[in-house]
């Protein structure tokens, strides 16, 4: 069965079966193997990559799915031979032991400063929820998604639209095709959002 | 995961067009959270899968005068950011926001977690509260149905063919000078991303001037096989002024409510209990947005003091 | 060793040996911190870049040409003999190669934890047993071109099982009844170990506390589920790539199930997705390697996260009973000690986690009167073995816990109690293990409890309303190796190249904890070069050196010092080669910052890598050194955690608020790693104490928590705040001072957590892990 998507930038058209997973097809089929399965149910958060830039959990979207979709892997977060703000902050805050968890932990905290470059520890917790680590404590990959996210605001161009990062200027990475709606989603369990919003007679487009 | 073929349509009048030549077991994927494990598994088998999730149609929160309607294919984190259900219906909104966690909220949706029926199902509780009608489609066109009945099915709700398009919540205005508030809480065994062991949805209409209560809506889940209204404590309520105490006089309902759902059961001395914190919590929520309506003080034991 | 009261605090403390004489350098001091360049250094992770990019191939990354795919069938019964298994339909599938059960491989009985040739242990495994002992054992496997080919195939094999009665509960297994699992049934070990007289303390007690504690059997969830590859040469030659703990233990057991030679099996160290014990014994391997071998293909086994919980290795559950006796001035008169260690359905290394556990408790506080009693018993559950602090966990939250009930009895303060009792620096272990070296337990204890403000905290009202809070603290003991109790040494190659770069050639094993940097870190403060310049490759049997493997707590102090050695006389070689060049004395050769000259000729001075290239071409010598550490000590190391929790008592639901961990570490190689060891050692302590358990069911041996929607760790969102005090004051044997922190950082959390939740409630609550359910109950009964 055909499938049309793009990974990291790449238009791709694969035969894939119907059983596969997204998990699946970018590990065995596109040699993408940053995913890991690391529970094959939703809960470790190993295998989460980025669709359209919202994080989802790849071993539970089945391939085609994403058909039409924008996939971004761990291998795409950054420009060819660069690193992203996100990976170097992993790096130089000691947030990598094993290393096992973190595409899943950097593709978590990328859909999180998508959706909000300035997040309080509290919403980057929540955003890491779906992911487990057994090594770090999670200790060091909050101080890294905060420092890079403090990078992120100081660089940000007040002009500019939706934060898509450092990546995002290149030809790779995580342009967000239209209509596209991140809101911010980590901090709804918390507060309700910013009042004043207009709904219209016809009710609110999603 | 064992065999099945797959059908991708882009529309919805395509997705039904496809329906009538499909021969053998049908099984409708939508964000697939609880599915595509099933079906790795082999506890559920299909000759056919008929993809839903990129139904465009049905990814819609709209609201006319009489009713606000969520489209099938709407994930828990859309529902969950709406400024629409934070305002109108607040206990659905903070059960979406509830669910599972960033990943899975962005592909389950409101839809799947009603067809999965579980007893722990988060949003089940605030969609019983909220009066929720399901707007299922199929072979043989449109049907509605409310949420408890659907529920109340002792087979599957669902027959071939059909899936559910449309969530639909009656919209009150409130009676005159009435107010509406509505709050979910669970009690799970960790703070996130846990299947609640205990959660529960309650919405209130009240008087504005004195805070009588016109209605109540109290909705308990996974304590048994589905969640369920409690009308007992419903009628309680109903003409009980809305204040900080009536709400221990709540939970001394609802542990009663729990001695009668399970009873004997190896969780019911946990749940009795729990249902009390689980209530102050919910009811602390209620007061809280009743601020806005009218002064209350805070019946919460503040845990950061 | 009989001087180590007097340790250097800033000294290597060598007394022998031809590394003494290399120390001195142009008046430089080599272990003090203040001139240390690369030691204390919190660089990265030699992989950390391959890591964030996704590049990196773990073992579950790798294709082979050719590469089949083994599954297993997992025992759905907790005890039965195999009357008859129907492989033919399986075998039909289109693209399966083999079935294979115990009709058709071999029936060498082994032990997974042995790790060197000659090591005694109780054989009672098999690559499939003709009688499944749990559910989760291993009944077959179909070996096919891809997993779902082996999947599908593996669910038209036919098993007819004679069911057995079973045993699920470590004392019900302890009943003269009870049914059999091995020959000779439980218990099948038990051992005393006793110091001075129980007998006539507890009438002169002021108090004396008894408590039943339980401890659960946990999974020890590395991210990455077990995994292997194996490929067979043309030549006869299997070679395994996996990420293991013990190369050369995968090596034996292989070669011994397969009957082979060793130098026919050649075991590479993969990237480790984590351990903390779970591969520390061999359990894929011997099946990984037959399986190619008999099919003549590279073969791989990737077990799912159910049947890693299932069917690989889980800490011991563990009953354990304390009887503590205090004299009124709060010092401890005396105290037994027994466990009841549940290995489950085989042996592994049961028994000797709990004399290991045994060995704790004459090593923390100085108690003259202790008897200590452990058994060890097979259940129908999955097995038992290494899991990350090797029964210190298990004994710390025993035996702490207790600690602080008697400490109740008294009054007391439990800090108070425990700084007129832990041991002190130079003190002897009194039932006769080795000196517990520069043990600093008493300034964790004192610095922790300063910083954490346990005082004021310890005095803060519990509250009376719903939510409680409460301040408890924990203390705990870990080893450094295996001195005193098995041969403990390791060999390393250490050559410097023509560029002045560097190769380590050793058997190390890095767990994802940073072993291959600390090495580095050694290796380049003692040869003045950056640690980027060195190449420290894992292990590879056929090439590197024996070592005794990542376990024990033995790394860091043990092959570090080896590490610290070989660099010494590699320095000593390059000073002796280029003295011949430089027409100088060895001791007049000066070497800073990988320049190197004569103290007579400063201005003519060479970078390593041309003074290397004159060495070849001049001297025809190669800068290469061979060295050969024998572990000479094997001192204490030591943590306390402080802990303040929040505890609803209406759900039940506890909120761990803060954590302090203080740990003599002796020296911190790279602190960026030593607090990374301790961050997640809380978090797996905390899961310890309250949510996680695979809680096999009594009824059924089921395990209930056999997938992560089941078993709970600690997120994100749930993890607290964490403080770290490291004391590094170093003074035992390892390089520049350094003790291990891998396991002691998770063994004083659970108990502290306990501690803590006890201090809210004014609860004894004993058995682990303290789910909402017990406190509920806990708090019914003390209200009624």
């Amino acid at each position: 069965m055909e499938l049309r998507l793009r990974v990291n930038g790449i238009a791709h058209t694969l035969e894939v079966e119907p059983q596969a997973r997204l998990l699946d097809v970018l590990r065995e089929q596109l040699g993408l193997t940053g995913a890991k399965e690391g529970c094959g149910e939703g809960e470790c958060g190993a295998c989460t990559v980025l669709m359209d830039g919202l994080a989802v959990n790849s071993c539970l979207v089945l391939a085609h799915q994403a058909r039409g979709r924008s996939i971004t892997t761990v291998e795409g977060l950054a420009a060819a031979g660069g690193l992203d703000r996100l990976q170097q902050a992993f790096i130089d805050q000691g947030a990598i032991q094993c290393g096992y968890c973190t595409p899943g932990m950097l593709m978590s905290a990328k859909a999180l400063l998508l959706a909000e470059p300035d997040p309080t520890e509290e919403q980057i917790r929540l955003a890491l929820a779906g992911n487990l680590c057994r090594c770090t404590g999670y200790v060091n990959i909050i101080k890294a998604i905060r420092e890079a996210a403090a990078g992120e605001v100081a660089l940000k161009d007040p002009a500019a639209g939706v934060r898509v990062g450092k990546a995002a200027e290149g030809e790779r990475g995580q342009e967000l095709p239209q209509g596209v709606l991140l809101g911010n989603e980590a901090g709804m369990a918390e507060s309700a959002p910013a009042a004043g919003k207009v709904l219209s007679g016809e009710g609110e487009a999603v | 995961m064992p065999a099945f073929r797959l059908v991708c349509p882009s529309t919805l009048g395509e997705a039904l067009a496809i329906l009538a030549d499909l021969h053998g077991e049908i099984i409708f994927l939508n964000g697939g959270t609880d599915l595509i494990l099933q079906l790795k598994e082999g506890s559920r088998r299909a000759d056919w899968l008929v993809d839903l999730s990129q139904l465009d149609e049905l990814n819609y929160i709209q609201a006319d005068r009489e009713s606000i309607r969520i489209g099938g294919t709407t994930t828990f984190a859309t529902t969950a950011r709406s400024p629409l259900l934070w305002e109108e219906a607040r206990c659905l909104a903070q059960a979406a926001a509830q669910v599972g966690s960033t990943q899975i909220r962005n592909r389950a949706t409101l839809a799947g977690n009603i067809v999965t029926a579980s007893a722990a199902g988060d949003s089940l509780p605030a969609l019983l509260v909220l009066g929720a009608e399901v707007g299922i489609l199929g072979p043989l066109g449109r049907r509605r149905v409310s949420l408890a009945q659907f529920l109340a099915e002792p087979g599957p709700a669902l027959q071939r063919g059909e899936f559910i398009a449309e969530i639909e919540l009656p919209r009150e205005s409130g009676r005159g000078e009435s107010w509406i508030v509505s709050a979910f809480g669970k009690v799970g065994s960790r703070s996130t991303v846990t299947i609640a062991r205990l959660n529960m949805a309650v919405r209130l209409e009240a008087e504005a001037g004195d805070g009588r209560i016109q209605a109540a809506g109290v909705a308990l889940g996974a304590l048994g096989k589905t969640p369920f209204r409690t009308g007992q404590v419903e009628r309680k309520l109903a003409g009980c002024q809305f204040s900080e105490t009536l709400g221990r006089d709540l939970a001394e309902w609802l542990t009663a409510v729990v001695d009668e759902a399970i009873p004997g059961r190896y969780s019911q001395a946990y749940k009795r209990e729990a249902i009390r914190g689980l209530a102050y919590d919910v009811w602390g929520e209620l007061l809280r947005q009743a601020v806005g309506w009218k002064s209350y003080s805070s019946l919460s034991e503040d845990r950061r003091k | 060793m009989s001087d180590l009261g007097a340790g250097k605090a800033n000294g290597l403390n060598i007394t022998s040996g031809p590394v003494e004489a290399n120390l001195e350098e142009g008046g430089t001091d080599l272990m003090k911190a203040e001139v240390l360049k690369q030691v204390g250094r919190s660089i990265p992770m030699h992989d950390a870049v391959a890591k964030a990019t996704g590049r990196i191939r773990y073992t579950g990354d790798i294709d082979m040409p050719g590469m089949l795919h083994a599954k297993l069938l997992l025992s759905p019964v907790p005890h039965a003999r195999i009357r008859r298994i129907e492989t033919a339909e399986a075998l039909a599938v289109p693209g399966v190669w083999d079935v294979f059960t115990y009709e058709n491989t071999p029936s060498v009985l082994y032990n997974s934890q042995v790790w060197f040739a000659g090591q005694e242990a109780s054989k009672d495994e098999r690559l499939f047993p003709d009688t499944v002992r749990f559910i989760g054992d291993r009944v077959a496997a179909v070996v096919a071109a891809d997993k779902e080919t082996a999947a599908r195939a593996l669910s038209l094999i036919k098993v007819e099982y004679e069911e057995l009665p079973a045993v699920f509960e470590a004392e019900e297994a302890l009943r003269p009844d009870a049914p059999p699992i091995h020959p000779g049934g439980s218990p099948f070990f038990s051992k005393e170990l006793v110091v001075g007289d129980v007998r006539d303390i507890w009438p002169r007690a002021k108090a004396i506390a008894e408590d039943r504690v339980e401890t659960p059997k946990i999974h020890h969830a590395a991210l990455e589920t077990h995994v292997c590859l194996a490929f067979p040469d043309h030549n006869g030659k299997i070679t395994l790539v996996t990420p293991c703990q013990i190369l050369y233990s995968v090596r034996l057991i292989v070669a011994t199930v397969l009957g082979l030679p060793f130098n026919k099996v050649r075991v590479l160290k993969a990237p480790m997705g984590g351990s903390f014990g779970g591969k520390q014994e061999v359990i894929l391997e011997p099946l990984a390697a037959f399986f190619s071998r008999e099919t003549g293909r590279p073969v791989k086994i990737e077990l799912n996260r159910q049947e890693t919980i299932l069917t690989t290795r889980t800490r011991t559950k563990t009953i354990g009973y304390v009887r503590t006796a205090l004299a009124e001035d709060g010092k401890i008169l005396g105290r037994t000690v027994r466990t009841v260690v549940d290995t489950g359905a085989y042996t592994s290394n049961g028994p000797i986690i709990g004399v290991a556990m045994g060995k704790k408790v004459f090593r923390l506080y100085r108690i003259e009167n202790q008897l200590y009693r452990t058994e060890s018993v097979h259940t129908n559950t999955p097995v038992a073995g290494a899991a990350r602090g090797y029964g210190s966990p298990q004994i710390h939250a025993i035996t702490e816990i207790n600690l602080d009930h008697v400490a109740r009895i008294l009054g007391l303060d439990p800090v108070e109690l425990r700084l007129k009792n832990l041991v002190h620096p130079g003190d002897f272990d009194l039932s006769g293990g080795p000196p517990l070296g520069q043990a600093r337990i008493l300034e964790c204890v004192r610095e922790g409890a300063k910083a954490f403000g346990w005082a004021e905290r310890r005095k803060r009202p519990q509250g009376d309303g719903r939510f409680r809070r409460g301040a408890g603290m924990a203390c705990a003991t870990h080893s450094n190796g295996y001195f005193a109790a098995y041969p403990d040494f390791t060999t390393m190659t250490l050559r410097m190249l023509e560029d002045g770069s560097l190769i380590l050639n050793s058997g190390i094993q890095d767990l994802g904890c940073g072993t291959v940097t600390s090495m580095k870190q050694i290796i380049a403060e003692v040869l003045e070069v950056d640690p980027e310049r060195i190449e420290a490759p894992e292990g590879d049997t056929e090439t590197s050196p024996w070592d005794a493997g990542s376990q024990a707590s033995r790394v860091t102090h043990v092959a570090g010092a080896c590490a610290f050695e070989a660099a010494v006389k590699v320095k000593e070689m390059l000073r002796r080669e280029t003295a011949k060049i430089l027409e100088c004395s060895p001791q007049e050769v000066r070497l800073e910052s990988e320049r190197i000259w004569s103290a007579a000729k400063p201005e003519e001075n060479f970078s390593y890598g041309e003074m290397v290239s004159l060495i070849q071409s001049r001297n025809r010598s190669e800068v290469i050194v061979t060295s050969t550490y024998r572990a000479q000590d094997n001192p204490g190391s030591y943590g306390a955690n402080f802990v303040e929790v929040e505890v609803d008592t209406l759900t039940g639901l506890v909120r761990v608020l803060e954590v302090l961990a203080a740990h003599d570490v002796g020296r911190a190689i790279n602190p960026g790693f030593v607090k990374g060891q301790i961050y997640g050692g809380i978090q797996m302590g905390i899961g310890y104490a309250l949510s996680e358990d695979i809680a096999i069911d009594p009824n059924n041996g089921r395990a209930k928590g056999d997938r992560f929607s089941r078993y709970h760790l600690i997120n994100a969102p749930d993890m607290p705040p964490v403080k770290v005090i490291l004391i590094e004051k170093g003074g035992d044997l390892g390089p520049f001072g350094a003790k291990s922190i891998g396991e002691i950082a998770t063994c004083p959390t659970a108990p502290a957590v306990v501690n803590a939740v006890n201090h809210a409630l004014g609860t004894n609550l004993t058995s682990l892990p303290l789910t909402p359910d017990k406190i509920i109950q806990a708090l019914h009964y003390s209200r009624h």
